[in-house]
């Protein structure tokens, strides 16, 4: 399994799309940060300018998310280097899990790349108001946030595997993810039950929204069958698959 | 039967109603180079997708270096190089890279056996040239380096010849004898061109519409249909007894009522048609026949050419 992943990073760190898309993806809090120091005025309080910076990294982390899993699999089947990777001999089960590594790992930095500058940010814009709790409140929420938008969006893997050549479909379901993960955001308190039950529009719930208990347990479940089922119809359809 | 490097018994494949693979029992014995024959379709790159797990088995069961495929899978195929359809490589990389994406894959490969493999087939090792600007002949040459990197016993090889120029091919065609000759490879290779595995096999298997139709050695091939002289006469027992008596021909033989296979090249054609007709034997037809594997193929997949 280590030589698979040692594989992957290999490829990965040949292929522009992962700093195209991180880059794309630090540039939103980047330039956030910078038209909140030079051009506008940021809101009176940290934590509306963070719940702000976190519904942006909501929209644009999980779009080139979207991008790099469909580039993950995707390639792998144009450029028939899937039938290599199989006759290596590597596992399926390997292959999908090397997938999932090298898709979370850059997730994860990414993810860590956002904190830090929006945690930079918070030192810039609100330096008086700038304390220990506030960079864990940031950490915290953002981790959370990123953490349940990815776990969220495991389908996408399942989508990709299925899919094969095909590049579209697996984009335009990250699209609508991306979408009904923003339109959580502002969910009113009589759809709050319906939308605790969506996977997508869960995570800005849970990790955005004031909501009684009750639902946040309803998030969480809905958001953990999203991914335990994208990751088993993944691992499933991948090993009944011909190539 | 003993030292058989793969064999397969009632192998079936069925994509929904269509029959891609029908009950095909194939013998490749240890260090030879077996051909799979077959027209666009027939079979051949899924036979081989299932001994290597890539495509799931309907019916049947294989064994490879003489233990089932089924649940021994982690210990036979990485005893086997293989290239299927497509040499399939990341563009991006160059081609040392690839190799050494593909070494990590495989895991058990010596250190050096990325820059081996490479030399063997001729290609540079330290160059920048990604692999999507390789010609064609080097792409599949790098398909042939992957193949061999970790020393396999069994190579299986899909159309390796596919798209090269006379050149390449006849380069690769030396490889693959080298391999089976000098190092003891045992190959399993399919090819459109006849003329190629005609030059290179020990074994054939013919394949059409996934039925196995024949598997024999290019000795036998050999023998059925070596160059000849074909002559279709009216009184087939008056005509032997005057290729006797007069041209003092016994190297022929009677294969159907009225026709005559005549081995023997020491009386030209015009002769013995001039002495059949003289002697009252009306003939139909009489002409040399070069009896090569296409003309084999032919006969035995019922007229078709390969292609």
């Amino acid at each position: 399994m280590v030589n698979v992943f040692k594989a992957e990073l290999m490829k990965a760190k040949k292929s522009r799309i992962f700093i195209v898309s991180a880059l794309i993806v630090l540039l939103v809090p980047i330039f956030i940060v910078l038209k909140d120091l030079f051009l506008t005025r940021p809101p009176e309080h940290f934590m509306d300018w963070m719940k702000n910076g976190l519904m942006l990294n909501g929209i644009v982390l999980p779009i080139m998310s979207g991008f790099i899993i469909t580039f993950l699999i995707q390639r792998e089947y144009q450029d028939y280097t899937i039938i290599n990777v199989l006759t290596a001999p590597v596992s399926k089960q390997a292959f999908i899990t090397s997938k999932l590594f090298i898709w979370f790992l850059w997730y994860a930095i990414v993810l860590f790349a956002v904190e830090t500058i929006n945690i930079f940010g918070y030192f810039l814009i609100y330096r008086s108001a700038f304390e220990l709790d506030g960079i864990k409140l940031f950490i915290e929420c953002f981790t959370k946030s990123g953490l349940l938008s990815f776990v969220a969006s495991l389908p996408l893997l399942w989508i990709a595997v299925k899919q094969r050549k095909m590049f579209y479909p697996t984009i335009i379901l990250a699209l609508g993810f991306t979408v009904i993960q923003l339109a959580g955001v502002n969910t009113s308190m009589e759809m709050i039950p319906f939308a605790s039950a969506v996977p997508w529009s869960a995570v800005s719930i849970v990790s955005i929204s004031e909501v009684q208990a009750q639902y946040k347990v309803i998030c969480m479940a809905s958001i953990l069958i999203s991914g335990v089922l994208g990751l088993l119809l993944s691992c499933f359809t991948f090993n009944r698959q011909d190539q | 039967m003993a030292d058989l490097m793969v064999e397969t018994n009632g192998l079936t494949k069925q994509y929904g109603g269509q029959m891609a693979v029908n009950n095909v029992s194939l013998h490749v014995k240890s260090g030879e180079i077996y051909g799979l024959l077959g027209r666009n379709g027939a079979g051949k790159t899924t036979i081989m997708k299932m001994l290597l797990g890539l495509t799931s088995i309907t019916a049947g069961n294989v064994q490879l270096f003489g233990k089932p495929l089924n649940g021994n899978k982690n210990e036979l195929h990485p005893r086997i190089g293989s290239i299927i359809e497509t040499p399939g490589f990341y563009p991006n990389l160059t081609g040392y890279e690839n190799l050494k994406v593909f070494a990590n894959l495989k895991g058990k490969v010596s250190k050096s056996a990325v820059e081996n493999a490479l030399e063997v087939v001729n290609l540079p090792c330290g160059d920048s040239k990604p692999f999507a600007k390789y010609s064609l002949g080097m792409k599949q040459r790098l398909g042939i380096a992957n193949a061999i990197m970790n020393d396999p016993e069994l190579l299986i090889l899909d159309e390796p010849t596919n798209g090269l120029d006379p050149i390449g091919i006849a380069e690769i065609r030396n490889f693959i004898k080298d391999l089976c000759l000098r190092k003891g490879k045992t190959v399993l290779i399919s090819s459109h061109q006849l003329s190629e595995i005609e030059k290179i096999a020990d074994t054939i298997g013919i394949i059409h519409n996934g039925v196995l139709l024949e598997e024999c050695s290019m000795k036998e091939v050999s023998n059925i249909n070596r160059k000849h002289i074909c002559a279709t006469v009216s009184d087939v027992k008056k005509a032997v007894l005057l290729l006797e008596q007069k041209f003092n021909l016994v190297n022929y033989s009677v294969v159907e009522p009225d026709i005559i296979k005549i081995f023997d090249f020491s009386v030209d054609t015009g002769s013995i048609n001039k002495a059949f007709w003289e002697a009252g034997i009306e003939v139909a037809a009489i002409y040399i026949n070069s009896g090569n594997l296409e003309e084999h193929f032919r006969a035995i997949t019922g007229g078709n050419d390969i292609g």
